[in-house]
C-alpha cells in the first residue's frame, strides 16, 4: 500500500511518496508526522512539496473555476401569483391588437389616392412652323407622373411625322 | 405549487439528482439521466478541452456514438461510465484533430482552434496566473497521465473510477496521477527558468496572489 511507515531512515523518496498520499488524503497520522519531521529538515524536499502544494492549489482554482460550465442559468420565473391578471394581461394585448387593425384599415380607406390616369395630352406645343401647309406638330407625353424615357419617342415622331401609338401600363 | 422558491440559488444545479432533491420528483433513471446530466458531461469535457466549442462537440459526437453502439454495453448499470468515457475519448479524438491541423497549415495549435466565444456570465472563469500556466501545462502531459490529473484534481472522483473510466488498474491510475503531478513541476520548472523564484522553488508563484481578480 501507500501509507509508509514512519522509520528512522524516512528516505526523501518515501517522503514524497508520503506527500502524495497525504494529498488524496490516505496519509496515517504517525505518517504525517514523520513527514512533518523529514520536511522540517531536508529543504529539497521542502521546495518539492511547496511547489506541488502550489499546483494543487492551481488545480482546485481550476476546478472552482470551471465548476458551473454546463450549467443552465436558470430563467426567472415571471409568471404573476395571480392568474386573472395574466389572463386580463393577455385579453387587453388581444383589444389592442384589433383596434389597431381596425385603425389602419379606416387610414388606408381615407387617404387612398385616385387612380393615375395616363392619357396621352399635347404639352409644350414648339413654334408652329413657317408655312400653312406644313404638317401640324405633335408631342406626346404623359399627364401626371411623365416618364423621361418617352419623351425622346415623342421628339422623334414629331420630326419624321408618323404617327405612333405608344400603349403601356405602368406598375 | 405554493409561494416557495422553486431554487434556491440563482443558478440551476447540474445536477439532476439535486434538481430531484429541490423539486421532490424522482430521480431519473437510465438514458434520462444521461441526457439529464448533459451539463455535467460539458463540464467534463469542458476540462479537457478548454473550449466550450469542443466541450458541447465532444458530448454531442459521444451521446451519437453511445446510442449507436448501445448494444456494446454489456452492464446497463454502468451507463454513466460507459458514456462518461466516450466523452473523454472524443475530447482526445478533437485534441488530436486540432493538432494535425495545425501540423498541416503550420500554425500554433491554438490558433487552429476555434476562437472561445465569451464565457456565459454564470460561467465563473476568474483564475489566476499561476493557475493558468498550470493549465497550459496539462495540455503539454502525455495523454494518460492527463487524463488522470484532470479525473483525480479537477472532476475530483476517487482512484477505483479513474481506474474504470480509464480501463487500468487502480494502482496503475494512482501512479499516472503521481507521474502527473512531478511531470507539471518539472514543465512549469522549464517555463519559469528565466524568472525570479523563491529559494529551492523551482516554482514562480508570485504571480498567484498578484493577478487575483478583486
Amino acid at each position: 500500500m501507500k501509507h509508509p511507515t514512519p522509520q528512522p531512515d524516512f528516505t526523501c523518496a518515501a517522503a514524497r511518496d508520503a506527500w502524495h498520499a497525504a494529498c488524496d488524503g490516505e496519509l496515517a497520522a504517525d505518517a504525517q508526522a514523520a513527514l512533518d519531521a523529514h520536511v522540517a529538515a531536508c529543504p529539497a524536499c521542502r521546495a518539492y512539496i511547496d511547489d506541488l502544494a502550489a499546483i494543487a492549489g492551481a488545480l482546485a482554482e481550476l476546478r472552482t473555476a470551471t465548476q458551473r460550465v454546463g450549467a443552465a442559468p436558470a430563467r426567472p420565473t415571471r409568471r404573476h401569483a395571480t392568474p386573472w391578471l395574466n389572463r386580463l394581461t393577455r385579453m387587453a394585448a388581444a383589444i389592442a391588437l384589433v383596434l389597431g387593425a381596425g385603425v389602419l384599415a379606416y387610414l388606408a380607406t381615407v387617404e387612398r389616392p385616385t387612380a393615375p390616369t395616363h392619357t396621352p395630352t399635347t404639352v409644350a406645343q414648339p413654334p408652329a412652323p413657317a408655312g400653312p401647309d406644313a404638317p401640324p406638330p405633335v408631342a406626346i407625353a404623359l399627364a401626371g407622373d411623365s416618364d423621361e424615357r418617352f419623351i425622346p419617342v415623342a421628339r422623334a415622331t414629331q420630326q419624321s411625322n408618323v404617327h405612333v401609338f405608344v400603349l403601356f401600363e405602368r406598375p | 405549487m405554493n409561494d416557495a422558491p422553486s431554487t434556491p440559488a440563482e443558478y440551476v444545479a447540474p445536477d439532476p439528482e439535486v434538481a430531484a432533491a429541490l423539486t421532490g420528483d424522482p430521480p431519473p433513471t437510465g438514458w434520462d439521466a444521461v441526457h439529464a446530466r448533459r451539463g455535467i458531461l460539458v463540464r467534463l469535457a469542458y476540462r479537457f478541452c478548454w473550449n466550450l466549442h469542443d466541450a458541447e462537440d465532444a458530448v454531442q459526437n459521444a451521446l451519437t456514438q453511445a446510442a449507436r453502439h448501445e448494444s456494446q454495453l454489456t452492464d446497463p448499470q454502468r451507463l454513466w461510465s460507459w458514456v462518461r468515457a466516450i466523452v473523454i475519448r472524443q475530447c482526445h479524438d478533437l485534441r488530436r484533430r486540432a493538432r494535425r491541423v495545425a501540423r498541416a497549415q503550420n500554425v500554433l495549435e491554438d490558433r487552429a482552434r476555434r476562437a472561445e466565444p465569451p464565457p456565459a456570465p454564470h460561467v465563473a472563469l476568474a483564475r489566476s496566473e499561476f493557475s493558468e500556466s498550470v493549465r497550459t501545462a496539462i495540455d503539454r502531459l502525455p495523454q494518460r497521465q492527463r487524463t488522470a490529473l484532470v479525473l483525480r484534481h479537477l472532476e475530483e472522483l476517487g482512484y477505483a473510477e479513474i481506474a474504470q473510466l480509464m480501463g487500468v488498474s487502480e494502482s496503475t491510475a494512482r501512479v499516472q496521477v503521481r507521474n502527473a503531478r512531478d511531470n507539471l513541476r518539472r514543465i512549469l520548472e522549464k517555463t519559469n527558468r528565466s524568472e525570479p523564484r523563491a529559494q529551492g522553488s523551482v516554482l514562480n508563484t508570485n504571480a498567484k496572489t498578484d493577478a487575483r481578480p478583486q
